[in-house]
């Protein structure tokens, strides 16, 4: 199997007039269409790791790899007008809250069937008529008349819903949401995760899942990396969390209160320096 | 002992007037840690609000140790109810340093002596002499939260009410934070009311839990009950669910739960 998705030593770092900021270290993954959870802390350099796979880390950031491979076309040497033909068409990013990354003044539907015309180059109507059914497909009730509310008309669960009908419907090859669910109730988050799950899975797509919940990407992915740092610290099957090796993974595990163990005082994670300097 | 009885919260009024908490009753033990676990928009943090006195539009009888609070609060009541926020980043003033934040109620308070009390406030906290003249830009989040702790403790409160206190943390920060609180809760025999959404940090907290939806405690529980899951209400059943993490099967199987149906 070809990766979709290939990544060598991947290093972004941040120049300011103090001092420079290595946010990715040398970050080196493979993927093929699965459920990929990128886990960490904040600072850890998870989120700029899926920024800098669409090109999105503005100056004065950098980005370096050996390698930054989709489907075959090397991401590093595309030109931006290439580039901007795969952006969004065949990778598209989630961001973390739909109040921030939805436009204000223009109705939802309209924002979705832009998304489509863009990529699609449809007509108008045709655009309206596959933004409804987009809307169905992440299980909006009445698509005909969210298609003509404005973003400060809809919960945030509904707004989420709306931002990845968009990013779903130029039917892209790899999904990058970071931290999607993060800002919304558990029950709405579980419904969310319920919907991307069934689109990745029709659709074959890869997904990228960056998020701070250890516990919710290893019941969603298939496969999570560990990240500390700007590093990664672990790769494993999200099956096998609870046999993690690594101490900084195994911290995270257990300073984690349960609701069924009596109380105490939590375990507190000891940082290792090494860590920093760690192993793959 | 805090007893809350009927409360009443409505914002607006006329037609867009939203009933945001609704006949709400409950009394915490003096020396209890009591929680109040919901979804967003269910009141918990309004009720909140009421206890410290930051929303004066309610209606209802809310006493402390047989006292009824007005909707006006004195000093004296400030001194034994403080209150810590959810966001560490937003509650600390930018242009005030440490110094300042926690010499400002001892100033107001009349209590004197600052300088010591600021000392023993920050090693309270766990927090060295070196952090006194920082401003908060140059704290991390849970130093920064640790300053807000020390803020509301430096008044030698009865009661502190806690809002989210660590839903804006890292785990492993989080799980500093929940130990501190632990710590002085034992340490001062401290009445705790808190809020959050997070089930396992209510657990690991409190021994009584209301469970609020859209307004109304639908059902109190032990937290022996909810460390069973077995709670009673089908809502609080799907909340616990929910929160334990992603199954395909129990998305298919949410429910809406609405008080007039």
């Amino acid at each position: 199997m070809t990766a979709l998705l290939d990544v060598r030593n991947l290093r972004v770092t941040f120049e300011t007039r103090k001092e420079t900021i290595e946010a990715v270290r040398g970050v080196s993954f493979a993927m093929g269409r699965e459920k990929l959870g990128i886990v960490g802390e904040s600072g850890s350099g998870k989120s700029v790791t899926g920024r800098a796979l669409l090109g999105l880390v503005r100056p004065p950031g950098t980005v370096t790899a050996d390698q930054l491979l989709f489907d075959g076309v090397e991401l590093r040497q595309t030109d931006p007008r290439h580039l901007q033909a795969i952006r969004g068409r065949r990778i598209s990013m989630v961001m973390q809250d739909p109040k921030y990354s939805l436009n204000p003044v223009m109705t939802v539907g309209e924002q979705i069937a832009e998304a489509y015309r863009i990529h699609a180059r449809a007509s108008r109507s045709e655009a309206r008529r596959k933004t409804i059914e987009m809307l169905e497909a992440v299980r909006i009730r009445r698509p005909d008349q969210v298609y003509d509310t404005y973003p400060h008309e809809v919960s945030g669960g509904m707004g989420q819903r709306i931002m990845i009908a968009m990013m779903l419907i130029p039917g892209p090859d790899l999904l990058i949401a970071d931290e999607p669910t993060s800002a919304l109730d558990v029950t709405v988050q579980l419904q969310l995760l319920a919907i991307m799950d069934d689109l990745v899975q029709q659709r074959g797509m890869g997904l990228i899942f960056i998020s701070h919940d250890l516990n919710l990407v290893a019941s969603f992915c298939d496969r999570i990396i560990i990240m500390y740092a700007g590093r990664i610290m672990e790769t494993c099957a999200a099956a096998e969390l609870q046999h993690a090796r690594h101490p900084y993974t195994r911290g995270l595990l257990h300073c984690l209160p349960q609701i069924d163990t009596p109380p105490g005082a939590l375990p507190v994670l000891k940082r290792d320096p090494a860590w920093q300097d760690g192993t793959p | 002992m805090i007893t809350v009885s009927g409360l009443d919260v409505t914002f607006g009024r006329g037609s867009r007037a939203l009933r945001a908490v609704q006949d709400v009753s409950f009394e915490v033990e003096a020396g209890s840690v009591y929680g109040i676990v919901g979804e967003s928009g269910s009141g918990k943090s309004t009720v909140l609000n009421v206890l410290s006195g930051l929303n004066r539009h309610w209606s209802g009888t809310v006493t402390i140790d047989g006292e009824r609070l007005a909707l006006q609060r004195d000093r004296a009541f400030h001194k034994k109810v403080q209150m810590v926020f959810q966001d560490p980043y937003g509650s600390l003033h930018p242009r005030h340093t440490v110094d300042r934040i926690l010499s400002e109620p001892v100033t107001i308070h009349q209590l004197g002596q600052v300088e010591t009390r600021i000392l023993e406030a920050l090693g309270d906290v766990g927090l060295g002499p070196e952090f006194r003249f920082r401003y908060p830009h140059q704290l991390s989040g849970g130093q920064r939260q640790r300053v807000a702790v020390a803020r509301a403790l430096i008044l030698e409160p009865r009661i502190l009410l806690l809002d989210e206190p660590t839903s804006a943390l890292d785990v492993s920060v989080q799980a500093e934070v929940l130990n501190l609180l632990t710590h002085l809760h034992q340490q001062r025999n401290l009445t705790y009311i808190m809020v959050s959404h997070n089930l396992a940090v209510v657990a690991h907290m409190c021994r009584r839990i209301a469970v609020m939806n859209r307004g109304a405690i639908i059902e109190e529980l032990s937290v022996e009950t909810l460390r069973n899951k077995c709670p009673e209400h089908p809502y609080t059943r799907q909340l616990l669910k929910a929160s334990i993490g992603y199954d395909r099967e129990s998305a298919e199987t949410l429910e809406e739960f609405d008080l007039n149906e």
